[in-house]
């Protein structure tokens, strides 16, 4: 009825529709819509993934320590 | 997690939505038309000055962390000045939101729908921001983080595309209409960043309220280099613009796109990415009025009130007789409208907050 209006708009109800749904408490478009440390479109090399993605409301917040390859430090040192 | 509360990306995104909206419509043509071939130099210019004035912002929003406007408003002059401040910031939202809606409205009239009365094309409008409004406030901003980067990656798109027309003299004289043109008439130009109204309101509703200056600068730095894309497309297309402001003049930029044999008419996917961006900056200024109204009445939930603005920016939309009304507001009385409430009154109202809060601070010490 409405024709690319209505379809322009039709999109933009079902996106906010699907932004809106979450399950377990982690939202349907968590990765995409909900761009945290290090969790968002562009991710950091896995060493330097210090938090675990914050849309999981997990007890603990960090997943690795600060400084995860150790060595490369004691390396340094010697 | 919190349903109300904005991340960084979020709150970025949102600033953003008022100037990309702006953008396509008559915003572009107004700039070239008044600082011909100095307006990318004018818009420079200006954005070293809102990037100033945002540094200012922050740095009396120090004082009052986790407080918007209202808030700072309740404690500089009571709860009468609050309501006056906060009527007049929902006005100023809805006013623009309905008559940009329209504007919006009467381009998409020219291009698709000549036989449809324009009623119809702006209620589709208002019916979709009442739905989504209805939602939590999350669902809002997460839908503009999805939509708007593909809005900024759109423009780049259109400005590489169109690389092979650009004719770079275009940009001579450097100083277009002259110095005083271009560096002193040009500082009204500062209105184009809209977007620092919202900046007043986002504190209280941010996740991380330490990243405001963050947020505030960076959203004011992309804000500024999107202008400059927007403008350098147009500018570097076209020799002489007036004839072109009737519709939206990126459309008219999105119609020299050639692509290939495949991609015929790419001008409409932009046309729906410009779709998803209006509906979504209506939906903002429609929250963001609600969130005021309900600050100001103390109300429980913003649901109901979802429908009444709804109406309301209608209401607006169908007050001007014509098109050209509304241009005329967006170039005449909008910048001067945003410069007087946005810049000056508020950060007065701010000015005036940080003094009270140091004498008081001061007149406690004297007693301790």
């Amino acid at each position: 009825m409405a024709g690319f209006l209505g379809i322009g708009l039709g999109l933009f109800v079902y996106i906010a529709l699907l932004c809106s749904l979450d399950s377990f408490g982690v939202p349907f478009t968590s990765p995409l819509a909900n761009t945290s440390k290090g969790n968002g479109y562009l991710l950091p090399p896995i060493w330097k993934r210090e938090n675990r993605a914050s849309y999981m409301t997990t007890k603990r917040e960090k997943d690795q320590e600060k400084i995860s390859m150790k060595w490369k430090y004691h390396d340094k040192k010697r | 997690m919190s349903k109300t509360k904005l991340g960084t990306a979020e709150a970025i995104m949102i600033i953003l939505t008022v100037i990309v909206a702006r953008s396509i419509l008559s915003l572009p043509t107004d700039l070239l038309n008044a600082f011909k071939s100095s307006t990318i130099l004018n818009l420079i210019y200006v954005s070293i000055i809102a990037i100033l004035i945002v540094l200012l912002i922050c740095k009396l929003f120090k004082k009052f962390p986790g407080l918007d406007i209202i808030d700072i408003c309740e404690i500089t002059g009571g709860k009468v000045f609050k309501n006056i401040i906060g009527s007049v910031f929902i006005i100023y939202f809805l006013v623009s939101a309905g008559l940009m809606t329209r504007n919006f409205c009467e381009s998409i009239k020219i291009l698709y729908y000549p036989m449809t009365n324009v009623f119809f094309i702006i209620a589709l409008f208002i019916i979709a921001m009442c739905i989504v409004n209805r939602l939590n406030f999350s669902a809002t901003a997460k839908t503009t983080l999805i939509i708007i980067p593909i809005a900024l990656i759109s423009i780049l798109f259109l400005f590489f595309t169109n690389i092979n027309k650009f004719v770079p003299e275009r940009i001579f004289p450097i100083l277009g209409n002259g110095f005083f043109n271009t560096f002193i008439l040009g500082t009204t130009n500062i209105a184009s960043f809209g977007g620092i109204a919202y900046l007043y309101f986002l504190p209280p509703m941010l996740k991380e309220p330490k990243n405001f200056k963050k947020i505030a600068i960076i959203s004011i730095t992309l804000t500024a280099i999107f202008l400059i894309f927007t403008v350098a497309i147009l500018l570097f297309i076209f020799t002489f613009f007036t004839h072109v402001d009737e519709i939206s003049p990126l459309y008219t930029a999105a119609r020299y796109i050639e692509f290939g044999n495949f991609f015929q008419r790419l001008e409409s996917l932009f046309l729906l990415i410009w779709i998803l961006i209006f509906a979504c900056y209506i939906s903002i200024a429609c929250r963001f009025s609600m969130n005021i109204f309900q600050k100001l009445t103390n109300i429980e939930t913003t649901t109901p009130l979802a429908n009444i603005f709804g109406l309301l920016v209608l209401g607006i939309a169908l007050l001007p007789e014509n098109l050209a009304i509304v241009q005329d507001f967006g170039a005449k009385i909008y910048p001067y409208l945003m410069i007087s409430l946005v810049l000056i009154s508020s950060i007065a109202i701010l000015i005036f907050a940080n003094i009270i809060k140091r004498k008081k601070e001061n007149y406690l010490r004297k007693e301790t």
